[in-house]
């Protein structure tokens, strides 16, 4: 029904008044020419009022000269009565086309700026880029080289890890990754040591000395101290002194971060140990094998060989067949396939020059696992042990080798980092300057 | 003229008769086989007559149609006719009654 309504409204159609002493032949006669009428009422005792096809219209004026009947048009309905209308308004019409060239026309130009992603980046900074390249709002959007807007961006603001520009509508959306720039948060770095060792060679560039030539350090240990100090031209070291304890970093004058730097070789000694069998025996298969097929049905089991077979000593393996859907209705039957293999043991025995170079073979090869290919070896130690009881041979090799144990550790910086005054810090085995708390 | 009269209307029994055994032997649509006007009421808001010949009057409590029976009268309240072509009158409104004469 929506569907005819909605068709005749697109064909237009036009409501009639009918008067006449028989509108009914009016409508019969109508009706056998093919005029398709709808919607008919009686508006009142003479007054008929139908609906009738746009296009029927000349058509009616014959019949209803022979229905003797007369017709007036009440109202034209439809969509081409609108655009017959519409048209007839030449400003109207004007206006609309007028509008939509300017729609198309507005739509070539960039209005907004869009920038998204940033966290400590400037915003402004990016539309200054922008601006610089002549894009800010008004701008047209054809002249736009969205990439060489993000390589440009990329290369004028350095904390810009990735850009990406596009247009979306008359919208310009840049979308800003930032990099993480290192050093930037507020910490401070320590030289630790890497390993164990003897300190053979300490040269300190930056920070608090806390080792020398000669000390015993473990792993972890701090070598040299990062702290932090007042920026040369600021305040001084009044502020602190009067804020005392309770201040907070940020309270105190602008604060420089002195990071720890440094050589530190030390001795460290590596060990490892290989082994080697001077005897041994070898239980090996002799490729004479049986098969037994084990049944069990709840309790109860059997074995069916598979041929006869005895063997002294022997290998046992055992593999479920699989039962398909006996297993899965959960009946309790297993069937498994046991295999025999006869093995025969043999002793094999090596010279004892031959076990220490396989013994000694391993345990270089475990040495050099753990020192530095960096690290300069300066005494080697091999000891060979021997054990007659488990006929075994052990060879430990002890390593001395000098190598750099500096690692850099980056932790938060609290109040006692703070050291004022500008003694020592260069140096070797200079104990730095004093610190205040 | 009664004769003649009286004799057309037995003429006309006799052929329905053997047209009627035919729809029944043959299991055949009658409205097709007999000409019957076929009359869809749905509720009492609309009649769909198929099968009609002509309007006779139309006013908006009765609507009477001619079928092959006779004169087919709907009345009621509001009639208005929904839809006229050659096959099909649609009455829609309140419908009170639907009614065969002549």
């Amino acid at each position: 029904m929506v569907i005819s309504r909605l068709w005749s409204y697109l064909r237009g159609y036009v409501i009639i008044k009918i008067r006449g002493r028989s509108p009914e032949k009016f409508i019969n006669l109508a009706t056998s020419r093919g005029v398709r009428l709808w919607d008919i009422y009686r508006a009142g005792d003479r007054f008929l009022v139908a609906k009738v096809d746009a296009g029927r219209m000349k058509q009616l004026a014959s019949l209803l000269k022979t229905a003797s009947c007369r017709a007036s048009i009440e109202e034209r309905v439809g969509l081409p009565f609108i655009v017959a209308r519409a048209l007839k308004r030449r400003a109207l019409v004007a206006g609309a086309v007028l509008f939509c060239i300017a729609l198309y026309f507005l739509s070539s130009f960039i209005w907004f700026i869009d920038i998204d992603g940033t966290k400590k980046i400037d915003k402004g900074r990016v539309l200054q880029v922008l601006r610089s390249m002549d894009i800010r709002p008004g701008v047209r959007k054809r002249g736009i080289d969205l990439l060489a807007v993000e390589r440009r961006i990329l290369s004028e603001v350095r904390e810009v890890a990735w850009v990406g520009a596009s247009l979306e509508g008359t919208r310009l959306h840049v979308e800003i990754a930032e990099k993480t720039l290192v050093g930037e948060k507020q910490g401070l770095t320590d030289v630790v040591a890497a390993k164990d060792g003897l300190i053979a060679e300490a040269i300190f560039l930056t920070g608090l000395p806390l080792v020398k030539e000669g000390d015993t350090v473990q792993k972890g240990q701090v070598l040299i101290r990062g702290y932090l100090r007042p920026l040369p031209g600021a305040s001084g070291p009044e502020t602190p002194q009067a804020g005392g304890q309770g201040k907070t970093l940020h309270q105190s004058p602008p604060l420089e971060t002195v990071n720890a730097k440094g050589l530190i070789s030390a001795r460290v000694w590596y060990e490892a140990t290989g082994e080697a069998f001077l005897r041994k025996e070898v239980v090996e298969r002799t490729g004479r094998a049986g098969r037994v097929l084990g049944i069990s049905i709840g309790n109860w089991k059997i074995r069916v060989p598979l041929g006869a077979f005895k063997f002294k000593e022997y290998e046992r393996d055992e593999e479920p067949v699989s039962l398909g859907v006996v297993e899965r209705l959960g009946l309790p039957i297993k069937i498994s396939r046991v295999g025999y293999h006869e093995v025969k043991r043999t002793t094999i025995s090596l010279s004892r020059d031959k076990a220490v170079a396989i013994a000694r073979r391993n345990a270089e090869k475990a040495i050099w696992n753990q020192v530095p290919p960096v690290a300069k070896v300066v005494w080697k130690k091999e000891d060979v042990i021997e054990d007659k009881k488990d006929g075994r041979i052990r060879v430990r090799i002890t390593v001395e080798a000098i190598e750099d144990i500096c690692k850099s550790v980056t932790r938060a910086a609290g109040q006692d980092d703070i050291i004022h005054g500008d003694t020592g810090v260069k140096g070797e085995n200079d104990e730095g300057g004093k610190e205040q708390t | 003229m009664g004769d003649r009269a009286h004799g057309s209307f037995s003429d006309r029994i006799s052929d329905r008769r053997i047209r009627e055994k035919l729809v029944d032997v043959l299991e055949m649509p009658q409205e097709l086989v007999l000409d019957f006007p076929r009359i869809v009421l749905v509720g009492n808001a609309r009649a769909l007559i198929e099968n009609h010949k002509g309007l006779i009057e139309y006013t908006s409590d009765k609507v009477r149609v001619s079928v092959s029976l006779g004169e087919l009268v709907v009345s009621g309240a509001n009639l208005v006719i929904a839809r006229i072509s050659s096959d099909e009158i649609a009455v829609e409104g309140s419908i009170s009654s639907v009614s065969f004469t002549g």
